[in-house]
């Protein structure tokens, strides 16, 4: 039986993809820092900009949208669970 | 091959399966025999769990039994349901793959316990189930009947830094967030009693597990449930820190089950390197969690922010998007494929949601299946809507589809796999899926290669009769304890050379672990 490797199941190269050096550390060091002011406020932009996006009319009818779109011929069962609660 | 990105992040789920008889059978002896029925079939075996380097901070844990699977899975009886604890993986094609082999399992476990018990024995993948009080006097009476919804849990698992995690504020500054809107689709959908909405029979939510928070931050997992939990135990070293994510929810669809682990890995790596600060407050979160998984038919998943401001879960998740951009931008070693493929993906929902073009994402978010199927079917009472959702969530032939395509067909779950799989074919193209039957057949019968649970399990399977204990962190031997505290430490990698030969001699393993880890390898 075929082993697939994760390598090997990516379907193509991504474009501008760079090969990594053969002597790059196995496990890249993480420089950490935490938040920051600088990015504190960038990302504080983004979400300026999010609040004042174009207001558009966003809400679904999803229950109308989703007539005929999932058809299964199976009977329904009574499959009853009988749980306890917790974990 | 070095590792990038969301590829240095070791995670696992956690899943309770519950095992149903119709005789009514106490859960936990269903539960038990499944195990049992596990280890008939040479599937797991039972092994002594080393809590010396897990010290429980609730009490039940420590006298859980636990066996071991073939794959380095963890399989025990909490609190009556059969749990699953997949070995650790590092990206979310093997969180696929996990996943379906932990199906898998739970189904070959109700069968045995089907044959030992002289009872039909079924096995659901969900988190709540829904009783009837009185049903019988109820229904010849004509009074309302009542409908109780018990929980139980998917628990996800991500590591992290503990240095990034011990001002809990800024966890919750940064994650809640995200965990609240994020169900929009890693919602598993289902429906639960009225009570929780003041309305007769029952209701669909988009994520059933909202509905049982009371506050931001917790420890219990059974009582008083936090949108996050702070459960101190790392499985590894101290400097580490494992998010356990007690929101999770029990997933069929591999779309859902590919982009939730995918993009809580790249959110928590955009969370310790300080890409979240800045993430918007929710006025209230733990009844914005609540009110967002009712939401399921206008879907306007309003939010109002601690500013007083108002905006929806989309421009949460937006917010998201362009954290996790940035951070793909700084990284020094560039993201890892799965972490580019991760967000194109992303990006596209985001799109789709903005536009509330959900009906697309039938067989790809399971909420929005099971409402699909809600829709279609058109239930007249409560027990029919219940038996719908349920039927989704049951474990059968359906499971095995990857193992055995046209066994898998012959399935009574409302869940198809094939659809199922054609749709993440279509929305994830970047990914060869037709790996992914090999790779389940990999993932029943193997650990990880990546990660640590890769040499324990073969120590396992090759050297069972000398392990004396074990633990996601340990291996005790006869002949030696190995601490396994660093996520990749003695991966194929690192040891696959010493173990290739099937006659490999244990001591030779020991001493060339022991070579490459001196301190951790006590001979």
């Amino acid at each position: 039986m075929k082993r697939p490797m994760i390598a090997e199941v990516f379907r193509t190269n991504l474009e501008g993809e760079e090969e990594l050096e053969e002597e790059d550390e196995a496990i890249v060091d993480e420089e950490t820092e935490y938040g920051g002011d600088e990015k504190t406020k960038e990302m504080t932009s983004i979400m300026e900009r999010l609040k004042t996006r174009e207001k558009t009319e966003r809400a679904a009818d999803l229950v109308n949208k989703l007539k005929g779109k999932k058809k299964a011929n199976k009977k329904i069962m009574p499959y009853e669970i009988y749980a306890t609660s917790g974990e | 091959m070095p590792r990038t990105g969301t590829e240095t992040k070791i995670r696992g789920i956690e899943q309770e399966y519950p095992v149903s008889g119709k005789g009514h059978l106490n859960p936990s002896l269903l539960a038990n025999t499944a195990i049992q029925g596990l280890k008939w079939r040479l599937i797991s075996r039972e092994v002594a769990w080393d809590l010396g380097m897990e010290t429980s901070q609730e009490l039940h844990e420590a006298r859980i039994q636990s066996s071991f699977a073939n794959n380095g899975s963890r399989i025990y009886n909490d609190m009556g349901h059969l749990e699953i604890a997949t070995p650790s993986y590092n990206n979310p094609f093997d969180a696929v793959a996990y996943d379906k082999a932990s199906e898998i399992y739970a189904v070959v476990g109700a069968r045995e316990a089907g044959i030992v018990l002289q009872e039909s024995v079924v096995v659901h993948k969900n988190n709540v189930a829904n009783s009837f009080g009185n049903l019988e006097s109820g229904a010849r009476s004509g009074k309302r009947r009542t409908i109780t919804t018990k929980t139980y849990a998917t628990h996800g698992n991500f590591i992290t830094t503990r240095a990034a995690c011990a001002d809990w504020s800024r966890v919750e500054r940064a994650l809640i967030p995200w965990i609240v809107t994020r169900i929009v689709f890693t919602g598993g959908g289902d429906v639960v009693s009225g009570d929780f909405t003041g309305e007769d029979g029952v209701k669909f939510v988009i994520s059933p597990r909202a509905l049982f928070v009371t506050r931001k931050s917790s420890l219990s997992t059974t009582t008083s449930r936090g949108i996050l939990n702070t459960r101190d135990q790392p499985h590894a070293a101290h400097h580490y820190w494992r998010l356990h994510d007690i929101h999770c929810e029990a997933l069929r669809s591999d779309y859902a089950l590919f982009l939730r682990d995918i993009m809580q890995a790249l959110v928590i790596r955009a969370f310790e390197q300080g890409f979240l600060a800045g993430a918007p407050e929710l006025e209230d979160p733990v009844s914005t969690f609540k009110r967002l998984a009712r939401d399921t038919k206008s879907c306007e998943w309003r939010i109002k922010l601690k500013s007083g401001e108002r905006t929806d879960a989309v421009a949460i998740l937006q917010f998201y998007l362009d954290a996790v951009e940035r951070l793909q931008e700084s990284e020094e070693h560039g993201p890892s494929r799965w972490d580019t493929i991760g967000l194109t993906c992303f990006a596209e929902l985001l799109s789709d949601l903005e536009a509330r073009r959900l009906e697309k994402y039938v067989d790809g978010i399971d909420w929005v299946t099971k409402l699909a199927l809600l829709v279609n079917y058109d239930p007249r009472t409560p027990a029919e809507g219940i038996g719908i959702c349920n039927q989704y969530a049951l474990l059968d032939e359906s499971s095995l589809f990857y193992l055995d395509e046209e066994r898998g067909m012959k399935s009574n779950a409302l869940f198809n796999p094939s659809d199922s799989l054609a749709f993440v074919e279509r929305a994830v193209p970047g990914v060869d899926w037709t790996a992914l039957p090999d790779r389940v057949s990999y993932a029943v019968a193997n650990a990880p290669e990546q990660t640590r649970d890769y040499f324990k399990n073969v120590l396992m399977k090759r050297y069972g009769g000398e392990v004396r204990r074990v633990s996601w962190s340990t291996i005790e031997l006869t002949a030696a304890r190995v601490l396994l505290d660093e996520p990749f430490m003695l991966n194929a990698e690192e040891i696959g050379d010493a173990v290739a030969e099937e006659d490999a001699e244990l001591p030779a393993i020991l001493a060339t672990a022991k070579r490459l880890y001196p301190e951790k390898v006590t001979l």
